[in-house]
């Protein structure tokens, strides 16, 4: 099992993380979810312009062996997709913090941060 | 299944591990009120020969189905089956071929799965197949579904031509998505094209078409395919009577997105209604929305060409509530059925049995129009089914072509209320007719 994490990201439970840049948000999934997924094989489309509540599926991740919802740490509007990992998912394996992205979110309000862990605390969430 | 019921000492047993001390004790939570007093009103025990005896008294009531030729279709055809294939489908191993979610024990299913896509694939000419659905109807309320999580949009067009049945079913599929269904009318037993372009617009996620449709017309469906496409909306090709693949162009070369067929005329019996069989089939960008899974071809550790299940994932054993489709399962003694009388057929074979159900359909309305007892409905083309207007009372027709062992055609006002199809026969010729066979019918009702 690897779990490795960067600092300066906020995290959720169900093993997102996202980085803040003023009031845009970029979601990924974490190196412990691409590690307990497996090999990934695809990412469902996702559409520009999308508005989500937190929480809510952005899209759907499928390995070889579980298909699993990525959901928004935050409320906002879709304003960019990384089309590299839509065309080739297995990028999220390989370099889930980085290349890995998935998309961009203009956040409704950032205030909502402070429901989400650190890296610190997400490390420790997931050592249980 | 054997139904061995359990002695007084395996009751006592039984309760004695689940900690209660009599049955009484354990059924104390069902209400007196509602309970069965004193015994079930169903006859005294009799002995095996006198149920056998009492049995066939009851069996002689039928008549004898393969003594009485059909001349109704409309949804289940009866075709010839070849007495190989009934032999074959008795082997054991294929009838405990369930669902095999372990291939190492279960090449021979996979392998009968991987085929039958594979033909169904060729004769509809669509990329992937699904290891078969039920029925025709549920095959198309997956479809639609399947549109929906494809377009994300909530409204279809439905051709009134499809099926009743299939119609009412497509509902009870889409009743917790509350989508917006309209309804598209016929103009001279064929869809009407002009409506269609009315109707259609953005918001549409699918049309579905039947062809042959219900009435036996055949749709053009290349030119509804356009109209379709041209909003960005899905065609869903429907085909009742798998049969007419035969000579028909394929729906794949004409534009279908998803086509849902029922397979019944591929080597299966009337069987009272069911069990039958059903594909779907699509194209390969829209496989990730397919219900339940498929069957690919792969190799194993040896390198030795093998089969397994594949695109599990978002089946509902592994994705729960969200998982794409509820379907889990198919009828796969009906698989291997298709299996073994499209491989007896060939290509060839399957065209001549198919050209014969059209000549033999149009040879019958040629004589029922002679005989000026009858008139066209509507002039369109049709493969094995058509419309008539009787000039006599049909219930007279129907008494007249009982008592001479033909099952009568469906009287259409049954389905359809328009005034113009009062005393309209929906008639079905296939092979199993002979040309004698439909002399005597033309005789039977020129008098």
């Amino acid at each position: 099992m690897t779990n490795k994490v960067i600092e300066n990201l906020y995290y959720t439970k169900s093993d997102e993380w996202l980085k803040v840049e003023d009031n845009i948000g970029t979601i990924g999934i974490t190196d412990y979810a691409q590690d307990q997924l497996g090999d990934i094989v695809y990412l469902e489309k996702i559409e520009k312009g999308k508005k989500l509540k937190p929480g809510e599926a952005l899209t759907t991740i499928e390995s070889v062996k579980a298909v699993s919802d990525v959901n928004t740490p935050l409320a906002g509007e879709v304003i960019e997709v990384n089309e590299k990992v839509i065309e080739d998912a297995s990028i999220i394996n390989k370099d889930p913090y980085d290349a890995g992205w998935i998309a961009k979110i203009k956040m409704d309000n950032t205030d909502e941060l402070k429901n989400l862990m650190n890296a610190q605390e997400y490390s420790e969430y997931r050592k249980e | 299944m054997r139904y061995i019921p359990a002695t007084e000492k395996q009751k006592k047993e039984m309760l004695k591990e689940i900690g209660v001390s009599s049955f009484e004790d354990l059924i104390e939570s069902i209400p007196q009120s509602i309970r069965v007093k004193g015994k079930l009103n169903i006859p005294e025990a009799i002995s095996e020969s006198e149920l056998e005896e009492k049995i066939y008294h009851i069996a002689q009531k039928n008549s004898n189905f393969f003594l009485m030729k059909p001349l109704v279709g409309a949804g289940a055809y009866r075709h010839y089956i070849p007495e190989a294939e009934k032999f074959l489908l008795q082997r054991e191993e294929f009838w405990t071929c369930y669902t095999p979610y372990q291939p190492e024990l279960s090449q021979g299913t996979l392998q009968s799965i991987f085929e039958y896509q594979t033909y169904i694939s060729r004769l509809t000419k669509m990329e992937v197949v699904i290891p078969s659905i039920y029925d025709g109807a549920s095959a198309t309320g997956e479809a639609v579904l399947m549109s929906l999580r494809l377009t994300h949009k909530n409204k279809i067009i439905v051709s009134n031509l499809l099926h009743p049945h299939y119609r009412e079913t497509v509902k009870t599929y889409l009743a917790p998505h509350e989508p917006e269904i309209i309804n598209l009318p016929y103009k001279k037993g064929l869809v009407d094209m002009e409506k269609l372009k009315t109707l259609i617009d953005e918001d549409v996620a699918s049309v579905i078409i039947q062809s042959p449709n219900f009435f036996g017309g055949i749709e053009k469906l290349a030119d509804i395919s356009g109209i379709v496409h041209s909003k960005g909306a899905l065609l869903i090709s429907v085909i009742v009577e798998s049969m007419s693949l035969g000579v028909l162009k394929a729906p794949g070369e004409m534009g279908a997105d998803i086509v849902t067929g029922n397979a019944q005329s591929f080597g299966m019996d009337l069987n009272y209604g069911g069990p039958y069989n059903a594909y779907l089939a699509t194209k390969k960008q829209y496989i990730r929305q397919l219900p339940g899974r498929i069957v690919g071809e792969t190799v194993d550790v040896d390198g030795k060409r093998s089969f397994v299940m594949t695109l599990r994932a978002r089946e509902q054993d592994i994705r729960r509530e969200r998982a794409t489709s509820n379907i889990c399962t198919n009828h796969n003694l009906n698989v291997i059925a298709a299996n073994i009388f499209l491989s007896l057929m060939g290509t060839e074979g399957l065209y001549q049995i198919s050209l014969l159900n059209t000549k033999s359909s149009h040879y019958l309305e040629n004589l029922l129009l002679k005989s000026e007892k009858f008139e066209k409905v509507f002039d369109y083309p049709f493969y094995n089914e058509f419309l008539l207007k009787s000039k006599d009372d049909i219930s007279t027709i129907n008494k007249k072509l009982l008592e001479n062992n033909f099952i009568p055609p469906l009287k259409i006002c049954e389905f359809y209320q328009e005034e113009n199809l009062k005393d309209v026969l929906l008639f079905c010729v296939t092979e199993v007719l002979t040309r004698d066979n439909l002399n005597k019918i033309a005789k039977i009702l020129s008098e």
